[in-house]
């Protein structure tokens, strides 16, 4: 155990953070109609950050992260990407989501395009990259989340996992500094988390700025260098794994996590 | 086999041997089955059997002979025709079958709307097939992009094989849009390659693109091709006997009509449907007006309104050809239904479509072509073609403004003298063309609709 | 440390923020499109006015009280020849009625049995169906309407064949009906005195069976027992006025049809032209029927049925309490818009002379007096009304299977079932995601009806601008001012756009701000002379009147005893 845990602390050491703030999310609120969803978020992520955001059920976690790449828009606060703030500018807003990658509960992959299309559509239809670089590109990236022999084939023919890692796949081809994961394993068979989670584990290694909101508690042990725990659309509280596991600050944490572990 | 092991009172029981399969009773399969499951299965059904059995017997010979064994093929006038037979007097089909399908199109020009149609069925087969059987799949694959084109290309094909005189002016409308992109292309081109000098606040080049297509539509395009005209019947083979609108009918009119309405339609279906979608409530609003109200009235009004107002919405000098007019009305009216199809269509996507599409940074433009709408039409071609089936029985309705149509030259022919009188043989001849060719489409929208089901899974 | 310095958000306004900033992107595409519709609508306009100077017509609709001048062989009510074109087309009006309900009811018959028979298990009577759906749906509809009337005039005998002793042709059913090919003659009800007893009887039978029917539910609900509902129904419907019958003397007789001279007298004469259209219209939509019925039924799940069966339920109780409840609900939106295409199929009448509304005023009307503007216009409307109202009906329903789908039997409001179910009753209050879930049914039919009443406001306004050609109140709307032409006509787009959001989607309170005040400043504009809408009514007094009758319906809606007011963004929040 103690073992584990020494491997996991050198792992994380490999993983550098730097200084540089590539998110920053001042006192940001939103509202749908009338109910509050996100009230006051302060946060700030470095440039190499692995955060892991978790929560009940309603917390406001995908809110948060559907936030940053605008798939929802605040009301209130700033939220700045890479120097760009986002406001109701939509240059800034295109900027913003060829730099921030997204993976989605459900894949959202389109099923009329191949896996390779699907994977070069946004480079070369957003980043003008000349096809064949793009698929240069995307068979790089196939290879790591190996799978190139299903790069001709249709999303349909693919099992869920298999989906899952063309998701990361397609956007990691867009090369963005950050990549966002909204619940990426919960849609899966078990036997087939694994797999995925490999895939983020050895992107975190590679130093990719990652916000993942999941249930996924391992992974949040071995390679999340922050985890916030969300409830009510607020933040509640936010620490490195190892304290936020074994000394949870607040009543609401314990319970969550009495909840998720305690089985 | 029965070497069942005796233990007395207890309760084991070993099988030693298994049991090979044995036929069902007899009763149950075979022909007897067959009938007894289907045909007799009960009194009440049995009772219906024979009763429906009784029915075809007593009609079918009456109808049999009546069309075939009675009936007569060839004769000039009616009255001849009740001479040679009691039953049906085909001979009408025969005499005006040329008139049926092609309406007055001059004879030894009719190979013209005929080649035509067979152009058509290519272009469809170009944009609606996957695959063709017989053709192997690369070889489709690598020749669908160009015909693709062919099949965009084609309307103006198809109209200057019908209508004739000179080909420049169909070319010269397919070169509208070649003459907008190159007129964009080259001052984007201009602009970068001689520094910087138009504002980037301003998307010039489209703007220039699109007066250039505007000033080619409204008089480039007659110029040159009026020069051209001049010339080209010495120097090219390109000119055809022109023939009025007012010699078409029949069959060739109807499928005109259908196809044309259900191709225009489509482009403004399209825009409809995305309209009505858009969230924004003055274009919404004005999309679900005009759908309602096109919904809500029926095509033979709005055939009166071709035939008399349409006119006066345009220009007093502008003179447009009665035909036009019908396929403008007809466009207008199957549009709406459009909307509607591709609406659904659009709506039976799920929301992870649009939502990763943004999330890649693709705009709406690129989005909706891109990803949105290649699922949405795929999705929608069952109903498109449900859409054409009902817009093509529905041309029937254009005699009532005078066009010679199928139903339109039944009349002319019980009017005329040599017929006079007939009645049955026309209108099972029409009944059996309109099913031939709506049923042919009804199976294959059918069939395509099981395909997509199957896809999806 | 990268310091990250928020860009100025400031800087002004750039021209290019127009597409390029969300906050002005939508505006600006409407307000672009706005002008496009306007300029198109115009260049419309005008080249109308200038080609109807050319032609030297105008647009008035006062050619309406004119002699008609023809005459109409079908008149479900008083007309002759010297009657005016108003009441031609009001006549052709009914006639379409005619058609379209009696079309609807047969049309529904023949395809439900069509439906349910194509799912036989008798493949003699599945094959027969699929060849009748097949054929009937894959052949012009005006084909088969003119067959049928060939079939009519050509193979029945004339009236002529029925006279004398040696008559070639004869009556059917005891010389009751006769069938020719002029149409058929059916035996007429003839009521005489005394008679409304009997009617009265029937509608009270009609009223007790109700009744008896819940008292049966209830005492059902109560003990569990079960009464045979039906056939005591059936006694107190049937029975019980036929007994007043006899007692009462026989009050209600029958007029029979019978060859006079030329031609039958009495009874009820169903016109061929009539006929024709009925049977072809009504064979033709039941096909269309029987593949909805049938698509209905396969589509509750086959589980369904078992299930049921598991529970020990009767196949008679699985069909009417499981499989009829789901298959209704999938049934009923396709077969109204099959009644909506029917009734715009009758249109098709002209081509065998019956004399509906495309007969009257799109026919006849037009050509006589050439107006194509008014006449058209008038007649698409009417049938636009008439699709509309069968389009609401079905919203109505669809609100109702939504209703039934969330929250079985909470009272939402006026929807269908509890239109059915009687009015009253507790009302449940809607947990707040509910609402927020389904914004507006409870009030819909309410306030639907407050949308017509505004609906007929502008209507009665753009009748008095444009059709009453009030030239001593006003100059008329082709002598007005650019300016105000323009400002009316975007006043009565607008107010449209308004009233179709309404009508159309779930209307916000901006909505209904709009609607009013473009209705205000629209009749500002006119100078609406409000007061003579309603004869000895004072114009100030109409405003006030109505101001305080909707305000009435606001406080209604907003304080009432219904539910739901995420209509006005606010939802009541559970005790």
């Amino acid at each position: 155990m103690n073992e584990v845990a020494q491997d996991m602390t050198a792992d994380r050491a490999k993983m550098a953070v730097s200084d540089e703030e590539v998110i920053q999310i001042r006192s940001m609120n939103k509202w749908y109609g009338d109910f509050h969803v996100l009230r006051d978020i302060n946060l700030t992520v470095n440039r190499g950050e692995r955060i892991v955001v978790c929560g009940p059920s309603g917390s406001g976690k995908s809110t948060l992260i559907r936030c940053i790449n605008r798939l929802e828009e605040h009301q209130a606060g700033d939220i700045i990407v890479d120097g760009t703030e986002l406001n109701s500018d939509l240059k800034n807003i295109d900027k913003i989501r060829a730099e921030v990658g997204m993976v989605f509960q459900h894949f959202n992959l389109f099923p009329h395009l191949t896996i390779l299309e699907n994977c070069t559509l946004a480079p070369i239809w957003v980043r003008k990259t000349p096809k064949k670089d793009a698929e240069e590109t995307a068979m790089h990236f196939l290879t790591k989340v190996k799978i190139p022999e299903q790069a001709n084939k249709y999303p349909g023919q693919l099992s869920g996992g298999q989906q899952q890692r063309v998701a990361i796949a397609r956007a990691l081809c867009m090369r963005p500094r950050i990549m966002l994961f909204d619940e990426p394993t919960s849609a899966l068979d078990p036997e087939m988390i694994k797999e995925v989670l490999d895939t983020m584990i050895s992107l975190a290694e590679e130093g990719m700025t990652m916000i993942c909101v999941t249930h996924e508690m391992g992974f949040a042990r071995q390679v999340a260098n922050r985890v916030i725990f969300m409830d009510q659309g607020q933040i509640v509280e936010q620490n490195e794994p190892e304290p936020f596991f074994n000394d949870p600050q607040s009543d609401r944490t314990k319970l969550f996590l009495s909840q998720i572990l305690g089985h | 086999m029965t070497d069942m092991p005796n233990t007395g009172n207890s309760a084991l029981y070993v099988r030693r041997e298994m049991l090979a399969q044995q036929p069902p009773p007899p009763s149950t399969v075979g022909v007897v089955g067959w009938l007894r499951e289907n045909l007799f299965r009960g009194p009440v059904n049995s009772t219906i059997t024979v009763l429906i059995l009784l029915m075809i017997l007593w009609l079918a010979p009456g109808i049999a002979s009546w069309a075939f064994i009675d009936a007569t093929w060839n004769a000039k006038s009616l009255s001849e025709c009740r001479q040679l037979g009691e039953g049906a007097c085909w001979a009408v089909i025969v005499e005006r079958f040329g008139q049926f399908i092609y309406g007055f199109y001059p004879a030894e020009e009719r190979w013209r709307p005929n080649l035509a149609f067979l152009l058509m069925l290519l272009a469809f087969a170009f944009a609606l097939f996957d695959e063709v059987p017989g053709v192997s799949k690369e070889v489709w694959a690598r020749i669908r992009p160009g015909g693709l084109v062919f099949s965009a290309v084609f309307p103006f094909i198809a109209y200057w094989l019908i209508w004739g005189g000179s080909i420049w002016g169909p070319i010269g409308l397919v070169a509208t849009p070649v003459v907008g992109y190159f007129a964009a292309v080259g001052v984007d081109k201009l602009n970068s390659q001689y520094g910087p000098f138009l504002p980037d606040t301003l998307p010039v080049p489209s703007i220039v693109g699109l007066v250039a297509a505007l000033v080619w539509l409204l008089g480039g395009m007659q110029l040159v091709a009026g020069a051209l005209t001049a010339i080209s019947p010495e120097f090219f083979p390109l000119w055809l006997p022109a023939v009025e609108s007012k010699s078409l009918g029949g069959f060739l009119l109807a499928t005109i009509i259908g196809v044309a309405g259900i191709v225009l339609s489509l482009p403004i279906g399209i825009l409809l449907a995305l309209g009505r979608r858009s969230g924004l409530f003055f274009i919404q609003t004005v999309c679900i007006v005009f759908i309602e109200c096109m919904r809500g009235v029926p095509l033979i009004t709005l055939l009166f309104v071709a035939s008399t107002t349409l006119s006066f919405l345009f220009p007093p000098d502008s003179n447009l050809d009665e035909l036009l007019r019908v396929v403008i009305m007809v466009t207008i009216f199957a549009s709406a239904y459009m909307a509607e199809v591709i609406r659904g269509g659009l709506a039976s996507l799920p929301p992870g479509q649009y939502e990763a599409a943004d999330a890649m940074g693709l705009n709406y433009w690129q989005a909706t072509r891109l990803i949105i709408m290649p699922q949405a039409l795929k999705v929608s071609i069952p109903n498109i073609v449900n859409t054409f089936i009902g817009l093509f029985k529905d041309t029937t309705l254009v005699a009532v403004i005078g066009l010679l149509d199928v139903i339109g030259l039944i009349t002319a022919t019980r009017a005329d003298s040599a017929w006079n009188g007939i009645n049955w043989e026309l209108y099972i001849f029409a009944a059996l063309f309109f099913f031939i060719a709506c049923f042919a489409m009804s199976r294959y929208s059918m069939y395509l609709e099981r395909k997509l089901a199957t896809d999806r899974r | 440390m990268a310091v990250i310095d928020p860009p100025s958000g400031g800087g002004g306004f750039r021209v290019d923020m127009l597409w390029n900033d969300s906050r002005y992107r939508s505006t600006f595409i409407q307000i672009v499109a706005l002008l496009a519709t306007i300029t198109v609508f115009w260049l419309i306009v005008d080249n109308v006015v200038a080609n109807l100077a050319r032609v030297g017509k105008d647009f008035a609709f006062n050619f309406m009280t004119n002699p008609a001048s023809y005459d109409i062989n079908q008149r479900p009510l008083d007309y002759t020849s010297r009657d005016s074109h108003a009441r031609a087309a009001i006549i052709g009006i009914i006639n379409t009625l005619l058609v379209a309900v009696v079309g609807c009811v047969l049309a529904t018959i023949i395809g439900v049995l069509a439906g349910i028979a194509r799912l036989s298990r008798n493949l003699m009577l599945r094959a027969i169906m699929s060849v009748y759906v097949e054929v009937i749906r894959n052949v012009p509809l005006l084909i088969q309407i003119l067959l049928v009337m060939a079939v009519i005039t050509e193979t029945l005998p004339v009236p002529r064949d029925f006279r004398g002793e040696d008559a070639v042709a004869s009556m059917l059913f005891w010389d009751s009906v006769a069938l020719t090919n002029r149409g058929f003659y059916f035996p007429a009800l003839i009521f005489q005195e005394g008679s409304w007893v009997v009617v009265a009887a029937f509608i009270a039978g009609i009223v007790a069976s109700v009744v008896f029917s819940r008292y049966a539910a209830a005492r059902q609900a109560a003990t569990g027992d079960t009464m045979a509902v039906l056939p005591i129904n059936a006694a107190i419907i049937i029975l019980t006025p036929l007994a007043i019958f006899f007692v009462s003397g026989m009050p209600i007789g029958l007029d029979l049809p019978a060859f006079q001279d030329f031609n039958f007298q009495g009874g009820l004469f169903l016109r061929n032209s009539y006929l024709a259209l009925v049977i072809a219209l009504a064979v033709y939509t039941g096909a269309f029927i029987a593949e909805n019925v049938r698509a209905g039924i396969m589509a509750v799940n086959r589980g369904q049925t078992e299930a049921a069966s598991a529970l020990g339920l009767q196949p008679g109780r699985t069909m009417s309490l499981v499989i009829l409840p789901q298959a209704l609900r999938i049934i009923i939106p396709p077969l109204i818009s099959q009644y909506l295409n029917l009734t715009k199929n009758s249109s098709l009448a002209l081509f065998v002379g019956y004399m509906d509304l495309t007969g009257t005023l799109m026919g006849i009307t037009l050509n006589q007096t050439g107006r194509e503007f008014e006449t058209l216009g008038l007649g698409m409307a009417v049938y636009l009304t008439i699709s509309l109202s069968i389009a609401g009906v079905m919203n109505l329903y669809n609100e109702d299977a939504k209703l039934v789908e969330r929250t079985s039997g909470t009272g939402g409001g006026l929807s269908l079932s509890t239109l059915l179910a009687g009015f009253g009753g507790p009302w449940e209050r809607i947990s707040k995601g509910d609402a927020q879930m389904r914004p507006t049914y409870g009030l819909r039919l309410e306030m639907n009806l407050f949308w017509l009443f505004y609906a007929g406001m502008l209507l009665l306004m753009v009748d008095y601008v444009f059709i009453q050609g009030a030239s001593e109140l006003r100059p008329s709307y082709w002598d007005w001012g650019m300016g105000t032409k323009v400002a009316a006509l975007t006043m009565t787009v607008a107010a449209f756009a308004a009233l179709a959001t309404c009508l159309f989607k779930n209307p916000r309170f901006i909505d209904i701000i709009a609607a009013e005040f473009c209705f205000f400043v629209l009749a500002v504009l006119l100078g609406f002379p409000f007061g003579a809408l309603i004869p000895g009514v004072d114009g100030t007094m109409f405003v006030f009147a109505t101001a305080a009758m909707r305000l009435a319906i606001f406080g209604y809606t907003v304080l009432g005893p219904r539910p739901n007011l995420t209509f006005f963004h606010r939802v009541r929040q559970e005790a």
